[in-house]
């Protein structure tokens, strides 16, 4: 898959949207210009990934978890950095005024991550 | 004009001893030449009137200022030593690796070739040492305490006098009123004044910190405009930073500045002293020559320079480092509060634990909120997949406070360094750095990082991670070379001569035999100043 076309994968799955040119050039130039060496097994995780991107949150999830500093997540983390420094994303890093059910809102938060740690774990041991 | 010595003195290094040491010499009316390294920042570091927020809510060029030109903020590791800097702050670390290695397994060092060293960087946090403290540091405390007032009138330091005030700026007149503390900060200090006879009763006062940015406008500096920028630029040089007693003094005709010059060695010759070094541009040799030389570059550098001078390989030096940690907690009141924009970056609380009440034995914690640092660096430490970390620290941010803990240090065996040859690297050598804690050591920082915890508790403040980065990640270094009154090799004499020698002065922080657990820039600048005197008494 094309380094762009990754880029897309990434900005739907951390910011729910397409990305702009802008965030699709700067990840294409970080990934270049930060070299990120996969073993065989993380390449093909990875282009799992890519192919089925319902799968990316919870591979994210199981390998927060197992094996936090993964350069799989590597690349994650790259397209989070940029999103983060564009405007039309800025406002998802920025505090939000707690609505009356915030409570509500970061407990079902909590228990969809526990589920998708169960969900890329079992993935992982699969791939 | 003098042919051999045309100056009165050479002082190496830029940083706040080097600034302060060249103001209090020029200001005498000596002719002084500053040999420094001086390298610039070069990202442009203000984006124009906005705060932050607005900048970070409209600006479409944030992502070069955030992230800097060549993507130098996206490290994947956890967090280590520098990992607060700023792309615009950067510069200060900048040529470090190639002129100034190092080798150790235990400790990293954060040293500068910057123009204004270090002090382009500094957290702008000022304490005093309590008389206490100056006594076992080897520093005369009278001398020191007129240095204070003299330093703390030169670069303007805001404090209003709190319950902290023995351990900050206690003796000090002529400040400026305090930083407003952000709201976080204020809910913090309220539920302080409601519990403090607990917090007392354990050995725990806390306010607001004394800061060199400015709340009143003096010398041609401003106020700070609390827009959060204070780690990325300085608007109105409202933060005090060496570089503009550095701008200053390079209008006097008595002062002359020479960059990209690395100082390595010095010979005292009959009638002054000579030092040698490289163009850090074109490798060509520089020498210059002086009556007396003022070493002003580090706990590490002086070193350096002085252990080539007297052919010192491979021998023991100590090392003096304040050992750090920090707490991340959250105050579960403020969970999804969106803070005010206004605010400043810098700590918004301090904290000192003084179990004896003898402002002697004391450790200290500075609380910062989070806010004016990319979400993401902390993101990658959360156990979470990125999407709901992030999703969670939306409502998490605002309550969350990270305190950064000192605990003194003393001297000990298993803390030295040394230089070794090693022809395979620019400056034909290497330090070699060796630092480890005692077991009764390890004993009293975990009591004490327990009884922060418990402090914590009281303050409403619940402790969620504790972090322990590598040796050396405080940035508080000292006590290579240190005070010895009996002239032993490779020591200082309490007014700064270094042993051996007759025009060759240690003005930065190698001098000291104890290091407090209290931030070090304030008194590295009085010391500097105090030695820059003595240095005036002997002309």
């Amino acid at each position: 898959m094309q380094l762009h076309e990754e880029a897309c994968v990434l900005s739907r799955y951390l910011g729910r949207k397409n990305p702009d040119a802008q965030s699709t050039r700067l990840y294409v130039d970080a990934v270049e210009k930060i070299a990120i060496p996969l073993s065989g097994d993380q390449k093909r995780i990875w282009e799992k990934c890519l192919s089925h991107s319902w799968l990316l949150p919870s591979i994210d999830a199981a390998l927060a978890w197992n094996e936090p500093y993964n350069p799989i997540r590597n690349r994650i983390f790259i397209m989070l950095s940029i999103l983060e420094t564009r405007p039309d994303f800025t406002h998802l890093f920025l505090p939000v005024r707690r609505s009356p059910f915030y409570l509500f809102s970061i407990t079902g938060r909590l228990i969809a991550a526990f589920m998708k740690l169960i969900i890329g774990k079992i993935a992982l041991w699969i791939l | 004009m003098d042919t051999v010595n045309p100056y009165d003195c050479i002082v190496v290094g830029s940083g706040p001893s080097g600034a302060m040491c060249a103001q209090t010499l020029v200001e005498s009316g000596m002719k002084v030449l500053m040999l420094d390294a001086g390298v610039p920042g070069s990202i442009p570091d203000d984006p124009g009137h906005m705060n932050f927020q607005q900048f970070r809510m409209q600006s479409d060029a944030q992502d070069l200022f955030l992230l800097g030109p060549s993507f130098s903020t996206l490290k994947w590791s956890a967090a280590g030593i520098g990992d607060q800097l700023t792309p615009q702050r950067s510069y200060v670390t900048d040529k470090v690796k190639e002129w100034l290695p190092f080798k150790s397994e235990t400790f990293r060092v954060m040293e500068s070739l910057a123009y204004g060293g270090l002090g382009g960087a500094w957290g702008l946090g000022c304490y005093r040492f309590s008389s206490k403290e100056l006594a076992l540091c080897g520093l005369p405390v009278k001398e020191m305490n007129d240095a204070y007032q003299c330093v703390s009138n030169r670069i303007g330091i805001s404090y209003s006098p709190d319950d902290i005030f023995p351990y900050t700026m206690e003796g000090t007149s002529a400040l400026l009123p305090a930083i407003e503390p952000d709201e976080i900060a204020e809910d913090i200090l309220n539920t302080y004044k409601k519990r403090k006879d607990r917090l007392h009763q354990s050995g725990f006062y806390l306010g607001i910190p004394a800061l060199a940015l400015l709340t009143k406008a003096i010398n041609g500096r401003q106020p700070t405009d609390y827009s959060n920028f204070d780690f990325y630029s300085n608007r109105g040089n409202a933060a005090y930073r060496p570089s503009i007693t550095l701008d200053q003094l390079r209008k006097n005709q008595n002062f002359e500045y020479r960059g990209d010059s690395f100082v390595t060695i010095f010979n005292e010759t009959g009638e002054g002293v000579e030092v040698e070094g490289r163009n850090m541009k074109d490798g060509s040799l520089i020498k210059a020559t002086a009556k007396k030389l003022v070493l002003c570059c580090s706990a590490f550098s002086t070193a350096r320079i002085v252990a080539r001078s007297f052919n010192h390989f491979d021998q023991p030096m100590p090392l003096l480092c304040n050992p750090y940690s920090y707490i991340t907690a959250i105050r579960l009141s403020t969970l999804g509060k969106v803070p005010s924009p206004r605010k400043t970056s810098t700590a918004q609380l301090a904290i000192f634990h003084d179990p004896q009440k003898q402002n002697e034995d004391v450790a200290m914690a500075s609380l910062y909120s989070y806010a004016a640092l990319p979400v993401s660096k902390v993101l990658k430490e959360i156990p979470l997949g990125f999407s709901d970390a992030r999703a969670l620290m939306q409502y998490i941010l605002p309550a969350t406070v990270i305190a950064g803990i000192h605990h003194p240090d003393k001297r000990s065996e298993e803390k030295h360094i040394l230089l070794k040859k090693n022809p395979d690297v620019k400056t034909g050598d290497e330090l070699h750095i060796r630092y480890a804690l005692s077991e009764s050591e390890k004993e009293i920082i975990s009591k004490r990082e327990s009884a922060f915890k418990k402090a914590f508790r009281i303050l409403r403040l619940l402790p969620v991670k504790k972090i322990s980065p590598v040796f050396g990640s405080s940035i508080h270094y000292a006590g290579t070379l240190p005070f010895d009154s009996q002239g032993k090799k490779l020591t200082t004499a309490a007014d700064g001569l270094l042993s051996g020698t007759n025009n060759v002065f240690v003005a930065d922080g190698s001098t000291f035999q104890f290091l407090p657990a209290k931030g070090i820039t304030l008194t590295l600048m009085a010391n500097a100043h105090r030695i820059a005197l003595e240095i005036i008494k002997k002309k």
